[in-house]
């Protein structure tokens, strides 16, 4: 069994890149390969050298034993000032990454999916939708993922690379579907802040399988004709098929 | 080296060396942009610019307007293909006008941003 890990948590503020860890000894332990774990978002933090040289250390120490890749995405590390060598030089600035972690875009991430049997995603916490799988589940990569935008854009910079992270997956895994769920259905409002502008990005990215249910369009107050993308509006029974068809399925 | 030094050169006496740029030489704001600045910003890579250039840069530039970020490679293959036409959309033709990069090389002689995505 090859498995992959995606972690999104701060992990001062969330348990994400703990419980992804002591998940993957777990994996390790039952005799699982352990072929990548990519940290996203503000989970690159994890990787930040010296600021918690426990965590660092031990996930270095797994993937080393097991010969896995152990990836902070580089455009969030970069946003964030976590640089290798080749970005430091630059700006004249010291590395501040691990040295067990290696700085890697998106397209490493959707290659791990490809070629693991299965991903286990630990997200942010309160973004869990009810009925995704549990944080941490090791989910089949074998069908068409699906990513679950669950949040408004008050952070821009966390929509932003929420948003990112689906024009990536689309690139590379073309049956990719995203629904917003629950205060991300409010990214569909039309207008110019940096998150709109994003969100009518996705079509040019391939992006064309977009849902959200009818009643959080409601809730936010939207309708049908002022949406600003193409978006397929179901029922909410449609809208738990959808979870149910597809994997994995990555709540954000 | 203190952490402000611009990594790339401009003679003093141009236009360019009085704008606003990052670390890695690209403007800070689009609108300072103009084809004289084109022709300065190509003389630091050691590219000569001619129309084929710039056809590119105009489609990097709207699709900057229009979404706030610069395209994937791909998708700048596929938008030059279609404005352009198919013997231009390749990323053989976009990587012999620009050979530090389309994208990358591209939105900095066309005043964008450095592309800060990762795929």
């Amino acid at each position: 069994m090859k498995i992959s890990y995606l972690i999104f948590g701060h992990p001062d503020q969330q348990e994400a890149a703990h419980a992804a860890l002591r998940s993957a000894r777990d994996a390790q332990a039952s005799g699982a390969e352990i072929l990548c774990a990519f940290f996203y978002s503000d989970a690159v933090e994890t990787a930040r050298l010296g600021a918690r040289p426990e965590l660092a250390d031990e996930w270095a120490a797994l993937a080393q034993s097991m010969g896995a890749q152990l990836i902070a995405c580089s455009s969030s590390a970069v946003r964030r000032g976590v640089l290798d060598d080749r970005g430091a030089a630059p700006l004249a600035q010291t590395p501040t990454l691990h040295d067990g972690f290696e700085l890697a875009g998106l397209g490493q991430l959707a290659e791990a999916i490809l070629i693991s049997d299965q991903l286990a995603v630990f997200g942010r916490q309160g973004t869990q939708d009810q009925k995704s799988p549990e944080p941490g589940t090791a989910q089949s990569t074998s069908g068409s993922p699906l990513v679950v935008i669950t949040q408004d854009a008050n952070n821009e910079m966390l929509t932003l690379e929420s948003l990112d992270l689906v024009m990536a997956l689309a690139a590379f895994l073309p049956e990719t579907a995203l629904l917003f769920r629950g205060d991300g259905a409010t990214l569909l409002a039309p207008g110019e802040r940096p998150a709109s502008k994003r969100v009518r990005a996705l079509p040019e990215y391939g992006l064309t399988r977009c849902h959200v249910s009818r009643s959080d369009l409601e809730a936010v107050q939207l309708f049908a004709g002022s949406l600003c993308i193409p978006c397929q509006i179901d029922e909410d029974a449609a809208i738990e098929e959808l979870i149910h068809s597809h994997r994995p399925v990555i709540t954000l | 080296m203190s952490p402000k030094t611009p990594t790339h050169r401009s003679r003093a006496d141009t236009r360019l060396a009085r704008l606003q740029r990052d670390a890695y030489g690209y403007l800070l704001n689009p609108a300072d942009w103009d084809t004289d600045l084109a022709h300065e910003l190509a003389a630091e890579e050691s590219l000569r610019l001619d129309e084929r250039h710039f056809e590119v840069a105009a489609i990097l530039r709207a699709f900057h307007k229009e979404y706030d970020l610069s395209p994937a490679t791909r998708v700048l293959a596929r938008l030059v293909r279609e404005q352009l036409g198919e013997e231009k959309g390749t990323s053989l033709y976009l990587m012999k006008l620009f050979p530090g990069g389309a994208v990358k090389q591209g939105c900095k002689i066309a005043g964008l941003p450095r592309p800060t995505q990762c795929f």
